[in-house]
């Protein structure tokens, strides 16, 4: 008789294991697993075959694949936590015991579990752990924000603060930021190292919201926090070394009494240090500045695609001066503006930042009584003391000026003035047919100039607006007629030109004449090869190409529509402008 | 040399009687005494030995200093030439020690700028003890950066495992399996990360232009929609639920409710129930049995049977003809049988096909991991009326750590567990020492 085949000996039922199966194989405590599982990115699958995968069992099990369980066996932090138990044990029953001394050195040798492996094995390449920054920004500006927390280790929360203004100071240094989104959530920031974007957010400058703890949990969440400040400190490393930076950063002017100073703060982040506004120290002098920093484009392009070659190089100018925006700028912040995200907007882009002593006491470099100040950044309706060399705006300026990669004129955002709309510069276009109205278009693309009314007013004489009106008509005149015009000058062509040969002698250079295209010919062969190619379409897809033209046609003539209108309320909008005038000008001679 | 004694040569103990080793003995020690105390006095050189006195002068004794040990404990010191094999207990001074020094050194440049000697002293005081305090602080945490992790560069530590691996690169797989045993080392692989594709949403990448704290009107309309949709189908299968589950049973007041339980349980007692209406319904009806044994009078006659069984044979053979038929048909069908099979074969790969393609995006969408389902929550929105349009008075709206949370559970990254509505605290029993208790006898004895 041959072997009897066991069921769940092979296939998916033993390529899963239950969670408390995992436990047992390693031994573990459930708390520790957790933290294991988080900490070497192992999550929980859900199979195929639920049933199968569960041997037979029903019900809902949390389940791993066996393959991950016994990677985690091989893990040396297991060890470590292991220690870390029975340490912890120890200092329990000392506390029961009260045994002071046994308290205080229990207390002190906690072993300390090292995950910096962990951290080079989740990311075999520094791509790789910069692609991953986006979850642990956003974790450690907000952990950075919290007060002392039961369930939270505090070191933890001091760390995230220092790392997250290192990682800043670092963004400021390469002049890495690309994009600024104030939501109601908090502040999306973009930056662009290496390539890879980085995406945070930060939240809103405002005390601490006690959070629920039924909603989220708190000790998986400070277990994430953990590994990703450890990556976090790394990447800063990293990054600071690439710049030629001190890694723990150290501002530009180090003395003796500075040193002192921080020795004594009892912070581990430095205030001067969060101030975000003093340049950091360099290791080595003659470096070049990243914001300096030219790349030589090849001019032709390696695939032949040259329309793409020539996207980049435009890309690549458009950020080489945003580098350089605010650069020359000197802006002052009132004291009821959000200080860190301005002045890191303003820093990233090369200008001088300075602010109330009072609001925050390190780093402000000059007072606002400096005349050479250009901005000054106010968020309230009105001032009472002003200076006439400067312009008083608001803070959304700085956000617009960032996302339209050009320096907005700043009559919109005046002191007092209702703002503008603040467009996210997230949104992916997925319409490519819809009406843009004027200023949209300004928004994102500055070439185009909104048409002023002034400008309008002595622009248009009196006739142009029947002209316009006419417009459409002719238009579509054009296209019925163009056929049979352009047939008949084609035709007087040719024999002008044959004549001319003819009297010409045969050996003799001509003088070149330019090429004549014929743009309705051209038309219409294109317009001939289109319906050549429609008929060419097959069956089943007939219905749906109809349906699409007609929708193309239609949004078509919905723009058109809008665009009329448009035009209409400006000229309408002009004209009572004039008549006010005119009637102003009346009453005026009727007074002389 | 004496002379031999004679005796036995069996046993070793034999052998040592035999033989007198004193004069081998003698020698030896001499050697040793020579080995300790140095050359013999008569192998020495005069000048080793005497000076001659050229200058005539008294020499001056010097102090003793009084570091030298005592003359009472001269004995206790070795004479001995030999120097001594090991010392034994030799305790290691770690190198902390050292830090003092270094720290006196460091901090060199605040003792400039300090002119009076007094105050340096105590400032230097309350440095050591801030940077004490300092560098515990900084043991305890674990937010030491001081390495590139993704470089090339091997520390000094790294240097035995990278020849374990080269090692391992080149020698057979033969040679490395007979020696895993004896080094145990060699058979330490590496397990490589397994790799994970987690859920593909990245929600938190793309907030919608309508969160703007100043949005245009579009914007914040399309966000509103979306919320107000996602709102209704809430509602609606709310109302859905309610209907097919609350509602399909009749609710019924307390006092009814008791009073048909009573009803139920005193059903058939008597006392209870009209007996009256009973007696008369029993007088009416006639006993019936639910199935009544068969009797001979509703018997089939012969005449029917005959007629049902023909009916019987003629569908039989109605149905042998049809199978016939059939057969016949399907000989000329045999030709179309392939095309059939065909298509059935190409359905069954279409479903395949389908099949595993739901299983892909499954793959990229949020998938159950535990007993709880992930249910999205809504997104955060600001009415119109709360819009300021300035960022002075913009209100937080929506709650980060939730995202962060919910997008990692939608990632695959965590299961969902339970909502903890109760914090579960530790039931402590209290004990009462008998001693304390109080009994009335005490309270009439204090009169209480």
């Amino acid at each position: 008789m041959p072997m009897q085949k066991k069921k769940f000996q092979s296939g998916e039922g033993a390529r899963y294991v239950t969670r408390r199966a995992a436990l047992n194989k390693l031994q573990l405590s459930l708390k520790d697993f957790r933290t294991l599982c988080i900490i070497k990115g192992i999550y929980p699958r859900e199979p195929a075959h639920r049933r199968r995968a569960q041997r037979g069992k029903s019900g809902i099990h949390i389940l791993y694949l066996k393959k991950d369980i016994l990677f985690l066996l091989h893990e040396p932090m297991i060890w470590k936590l292991r220690d870390l138990q029975v340490h912890l044990n120890r200092l329990r029953r000392a506390k029961g015991m009260h045994q002071k001394d046994m308290i205080k050195r229990y207390a002190n040798t906690i072993p300390r579990v090292a995950i910096d492996h962990v951290v080079k094995e989740r990311y075999p390449t520094f791509i790789d752990a910069l692609r991953d920054m986006d979850d642990a920004l956003t974790l450690c500006c907000l952990f950075a924000t919290f007060p002392k927390l039961k369930s939270i280790p505090p070191n933890l929360i001091a760390l995230c603060r220092r790392l997250t203004v290192e990682f800043m100071h670092v963004c400021i240094a390469a002049r890495a930021l690309r994009k600024v989104f104030i939501s109601i959530k908090g502040i999306y920031f973009q930056v662009e190292i290496k390539g890879q974007t980085i995406t945070w957010v930060i939240p809103h400058n405002y005390p601490h919201e006690p959070q629920k703890k039924q909603e989220v949990d708190f000790y998986t969440m400070a277990t994430f926090a953990d590994f990703y400040s450890t990556a976090l400190g790394f990447v800063n490393f990293r990054l600071y070394h690439n710049l030629n930076l001190y890694y723990p950063p150290r501002l530009g002017s180090y003395n003796a009494e500075r040193l002192e100073e921080e020795i004594l703060e009892e912070n581990e982040t430095s205030d001067r240090v969060a101030a975000l506004n003093l340049p950091l120290q360099k290791t080595a002098e003659d470096v070049e500045d990243p914001a300096d920093a030219e790349l030589d484009l090849d001019t032709f392009a390696m695939d032949g695609d040259e329309s793409k070659a020539e996207e980049a190089r435009k890309e690549y100018e458009k950020v080489r001066k945003l580098k350089k925006l605010f650069e020359g700028l000197k802006v002052f912040l009132n004291r009821e503006v959000p200080r860190e995200p301005l002045v890191f907007a303003l820093r990233c882009f090369g200008a001088q930042v300075s602010w109330d002593e009072t609001t925050f006491p390190e780093g402000a470099t000059f007072p606002e009584t400096d005349e050479t100040i250009t901005h000054q950044i106010v968020d309230r309706p009105d001032l009472e003391k002003q200076y006439i060399s400067r312009y008083y705006i608001q803070p959304q300026w700085v956000f617009d000026c960032v996302n339209a990669r050009e320096l907005i004129s700043v009559e919109k955002y005046f002191i007092g003035t209702p703002l503008p709309p603040h467009l996210s510069p997230f949104t992916v276009e997925y319409r490519t047919q819809r009406y843009v109205p004027p200023e949209e278009k300004a928004l994102t693309d500055p070439s185009v100039i909104v048409n002023k009314d002034q400008e309008l007013l002595d622009e248009i004489s009196d006739n142009d607006i029947e002209d316009i009106e006419d417009d459409k008509k002719e238009s579509e005149d054009e296209t019925m007629d163009a056929d049979d015009e352009d047939l008949d000058e084609f035709d007087g062509e040719m024999t002008e030109e044959q004549l001319a040969e003819i009297k010409r002698k045969k050996m003799k250079v001509e003088s070149g004449t330019p090429e004549v295209i014929n743009k309705g010919k051209l038309r219409r062969e294109h317009n001939q090869m289109k319906l050549l190619k429609e008929k060419m379409i097959q069956k089943k897809y007939r219905n749906l190409y109809k349906s699409m033209k007609s929708g193309r046609m239609k949004r078509e003539k919905e723009i058109k529509l809008l665009k009329y209108k448009r035009r209409i309320h400006e000229r309408t909008s002009v004209e009572n402008k004039r008549a006010e005038i005119r009637a102003r000008r009346a009453q005026a001679a009727t007074l002389m | 040399m004496k002379t031999k004694k004679r005796g036995g040569r069996r046993l070793k103990r034999d052998w040592r009687r035999k033989i007198d080793v004193t004069d081998v003995d003698t020698y030896l020690e001499g050697k040793r005494l020579e080995e300790r105390i140095g050359d013999p006095f008569s192998q020495k050189k005069d000048e080793e030995l005497f000076h001659i006195d050229t200058s005539g002068k008294k020499q001056k004794f010097k102090k003793k200093s009084l570091n030298a040990p005592l003359k009472c404990l001269s004995s206790l010191e070795s004479t001995s030439a030999i120097p001594p094999l090991a010392k034994r207990s030799v305790k290691k001074y770690k190198k902390n020690n050292k830090k003092d020094d270094d720290f006196d050194k460091s901090i060199k440049p605040l003792k400039k700028a300090i002119v009076k000697k007094k105050e340096a002293k105590e400032l230097n005081k309350i440095l050591k003890t801030k940077v004490k305090t300092l560098q515990l602080k900084e043991n305890s945490t674990k937010d030491l950066f001081d390495k590139d992790l993704w470089t090339s560069y091997r520390e000094p530590g790294q240097r035995k495992d990278k020849l374990i691996k080269n090692v391992i690169k080149w020698l057979p797989s033969e040679v490395l399996n007979h020696n895993a045993k004896v080094l145990p080392k060699l058979s330490n692989k590496k397990m490589s990360h397994p790799s994970q594709t987690t859920c593909k949403a990245e929600d938190m990448k793309c907030p919608h232009p309508g969160l703007s704290y100043n949005p245009t009107i579009e914007d914040h309309v399309s966000l509103l929609a979306n919320i107000a949709k996602k709102e209704t189908e809430l509602i609606k299968h709310e109302a859905h639920m309610n209907r097919v589950t609350q509602n399909l049973f009749k609710q019924v007041s307390k006092d009814k409710h008791e009073q048909m339980i009573i009803e139920e349980l005193t059903e058939g007692l008597p006392g209870f129930t009209d007996d009256t209406v009973k007696e008369v319904n029993e007088d009416t009806s006639e006993f019936k049995a639910i199935n009544p044994p068969a009797t001979r009078d509703n018997q089939k006659t012969i005449k029917k049977r005959k007629i049902q069984r023909r009916l019987r044979n003629e569908e039989r053979q109605r149905m042998n003809a049809k199978i016939e038929k059939k057969k016949v048909s399907d000989l000329y069908r045999l030709r179309y049988i392939r095309e059939e099979l065909d298509e059935l074969e190409n359905t069954t790969n279409k479903k395949k096909l389908k099949r595993l393609q739901k299983r892909q995006i499954n793959n990229i969408s949020t998938r159950r991991l535990g007993t709880n389902k992930f249910t999205e929550s809504l997104d955060a929105f600001a009415l119109p009326k709360d819009l300021k349009g300035t960022l002075r008075e913009t209100e937080p709206q929506g709650n980060i750590f939730k995202d962060c949370f919910e997008s990692l559970q939608k990632r695959n990254i965590l299961s969902v567990g339970k909502k903890q509505l109760k914090i579960h605290k530790k039931k402590v029993q209290a004990f009462m020492d008998p001693a304390f208790k109080v009994t009335p006898d005490m309270l009439a004895k204090y009169s209480v």
